[in-house]
């Protein structure tokens, strides 16, 4: 998707934002992704009016098929599976998201601070990055999980202390590109000082890539997250959570697939949703694209 | 050297330590200049002008180093200073103008965020203030439509008036000296003169000195008082632009004058034969003996340093000179 000199013209005007939507409008696939996400966010915050109790167990009711009282069932304690799912996604995205947002905090300007001092800082900084990357992370994140016991806030702190690195390494990499550029050595050379170089002209430079990793990682943490859950480390019974969900399935998947199956349809579609917008971000917010005439 | 010169370096010397050897990019540059003059430093790609010039500030990173010399402003030593002294000194003192105007400014910023952003972080004065001595700035370097420009981006001015931001934002702190490297390489003939006459106009309204980088001679005889030819990272001529050119002392000079082609002019083109030298390991002797055409017996000894030729003048050369 290429812009004209015009369009690229009428983008800076607006700014940044109204660009990167206008070229998303342009991306069915994109705008596919973004309307599941607005939608789950909007069942989300609207779960109190649109579903049941979803720990309410009746047990006369268990395994139930679909029904005009229970859309998809019930599970095993006779707890209706949508209104389950439904609540689900107060758990999963914003501990997603939270998560997320750790990462990027503690990724970031550790990235930025490696890359722009270099030298024994870099050093230092990427052999830790190196060895935490050499081992299989998810097995890192259960260790250090089952360490701190189940729950949510710990399966938090587990994958932020393995994932930052990725941030880390990402970061450092295009600062090092950005530190190169004569705008930096102009500005050293006006006397702006480090800090100010750092936050002021590689921050912003550094951030559009990261967004997109971070639509894309944002799909594969509700992932990690479900699955430590599916594990029994993270949500614990009765939280509705998907992974957790999937694991009370389990022993029912012969009698009552649909325990198993909603639920696992719920985490695809909100895990390809965010892919779908975070490849339409990268187009979007390709600054070859945006910056240069 | 006389005495009123506001910049003054002596012997400053810098190197790279790769793995192949050290490689001696300033080697041993001594120069002044007054205020209100411009000293033109002219010399072939990769002879250290630039590196001389990120000297000067401090600017020299690992691998390089800036090994010995002084460069003497109001009367301190900028390489005796601290990481945050020097810094005060960077932009308010001396400022640097870089070769390509469209590179120097940061193409997600607007010239406006740019331009107050560095009178912000030297002086304590309010947004509002920043902004009003920004518009006075681009007006003075002749840019149209001040408002305008301050919420546009780099991308949306064409080089010659990068070029005149870059220079409205050297000037923005009014510095002592400016030093521009090679300001006009890359912009048209016709906005390279518009730029160096309004370099010449702010300068005289200033009164700063200017150390202006070329490999133009064109450029130095229009603006400089003063010309230093740098070959192999030094000095090898030194004095009064008018005379340099009129009778030049070092055999490297005479060879880059001949090279120039003169409208109307008869001699044939003499281009310098051979290559410049690596800065890598350099020798003992004179760095452009293998080059020149006048070399004698006397020039198999030690590299010559530079001394007295002349009121004003001093050459680095075997055969001339008082010694």
């Amino acid at each position: 998707m290429r812009m004209s000199r015009a369009e690229r013209l009428e983008a800076v005007r607006h700014g940044l934002l109204v660009s990167v939507l206008r070229k998303l409008a342009g991306d069915r696939l994109a705008l596919l992704g973004l309307g599941i996400i607005l939608t789950v966010v909007a069942v989300a915050f609207l779960a109190p009016y649109v579903a049941n109790d979803p720990v309410k167990v009746d047990l006369a009711k268990r395994l139930a098929p679909s029904s005009a009282l229970f859309p998809l069932g019930t599970d095993h304690l006779g707890r209706c599976i949508l209104s389950r799912l439904i609540y689900g996604t107060q758990v999963s995205l914003p501990i997603a998201g939270l998560t997320l947002a750790v990462i990027m905090l503690i990724g970031i300007p550790i990235g930025i601070l490696s890359g722009y001092c270099g030298g024994r800082v870099d050093n230092i900084i990427m052999r830790v990055v190196d060895v935490l990357l050499a081992f299989p992370s998810l097995v890192l994140a259960l260790v250090i999980a089952g360490m701190l016991g189940p729950g949510l806030i710990n399966v938090l702190i587990a994958l932020a202390s393995v994932w930052w690195v990725e941030y880390a390494r990402f970061v450092r990499a295009i600062v090092l590109s950005v530190k190169a550029k004569e705008f930096v050595l102009a500005a050293r050379a006006s006397g702006t000082s480090d800090v100010g170089i750092m936050t002021r002209h590689i921050l912003p430079d550094v951030l559009s890539p990261v967004i997109v990793l971070a639509t894309l990682d944002m799909g594969k943490l509700i992932l990690v997250i479900s699955g430590l859950s599916f594990l029994g480390l993270g949500a614990q019974p009765p939280a509705p959570e998907w992974g957790a969900m999937l694991n009370d399935g389990r022993p029912y998947l012969q009698v009552a697939p649909q325990l198993m199956l909603y639920p696992g349809l719920a985490i695809m579609t909100v895990v390809l949703a965010f892919n779908l917008l975070g490849d339409g971000l990268r187009d979007a917010l390709d600054p070859r694209d945006t910056v240069r005439v | 050297m006389p005495g009123n010169s506001v910049l003054e370096v002596s012997n400053l010397a810098t190197c790279f330590t790769g793995s192949a050897g050290v490689v001696k990019a300033v080697n041993g540059v001594t120069f002044a200049v007054k205020a209100g003059q411009t000293l033109g430093v002219v010399g072939e790609s990769g002879c250290g002008k630039s590196v001389m010039c990120l000297s000067l500030v401090g600017l020299i990173g690992p691998p390089g180093r800036i090994v010995s010399g002084e460069v003497w402003l109001n009367g301190q030593d900028l390489l005796q200073l601290s990481p945050k002294e020097i810094r005060r000194v960077r932009g308010r003192e001396i400022a640097l103008v870089f070769q390509d105007p469209m590179t120097s400014l940061n193409p997600i910023l607007t010239v406006g965020t740019q331009l107050t952003e560095t009178i912000v972080s030297h002086e304590e004065v309010s947004k509002a203030e920043a902004r009003r001595r920004a518009l006075e700035l681009l007006a003075r370097v002749g840019l149209p439509d001040p408002e305008r420009l301050m919420r546009r981006y780099p991308f949306q001015l064409s080089g010659g008036m990068c070029q005149r931001v870059m220079i409205a934002m050297a000037l923005s702190l009014q510095p002592k000296v400016l030093i521009a490297d090679e300001p006009t390489t890359a912009l048209d003939v016709t906005v390279q003169a518009q730029i160096l006459a309004e370099l010449k106009r702010l300068q005289k309204e200033l009164g700063m000195a200017i150390v202006l980088i070329t490999h133009d001679l064109g450029v130095v005889a229009a603006m400089a008082d003063e010309v230093a030819v740098m070959y192999a990272g030094s000095i090898v001529e030194y004095g009064p632009t008018v005379e340099i050119f009129a009778s030049p002392g070092h055999p490297y000079t005479r060879a880059l004058l001949r090279s120039v082609p003169r409208l109307g002019g008869e001699e044939e083109l003499a281009p310098i034969e051979g290559q410049p030298p690596t800065l890598l390991n350099p020798p003992g002797y004179c760095a452009f003996l293998p080059r020149c055409t006048q070399a004698g017996e006397e020039c198999s000894g030690d590299k010559p340093g530079l001394h007295p030729f002349g009121p004003g003048r001093y050459v680095a050369c075997c055969l001339r000179g008082e010694r």
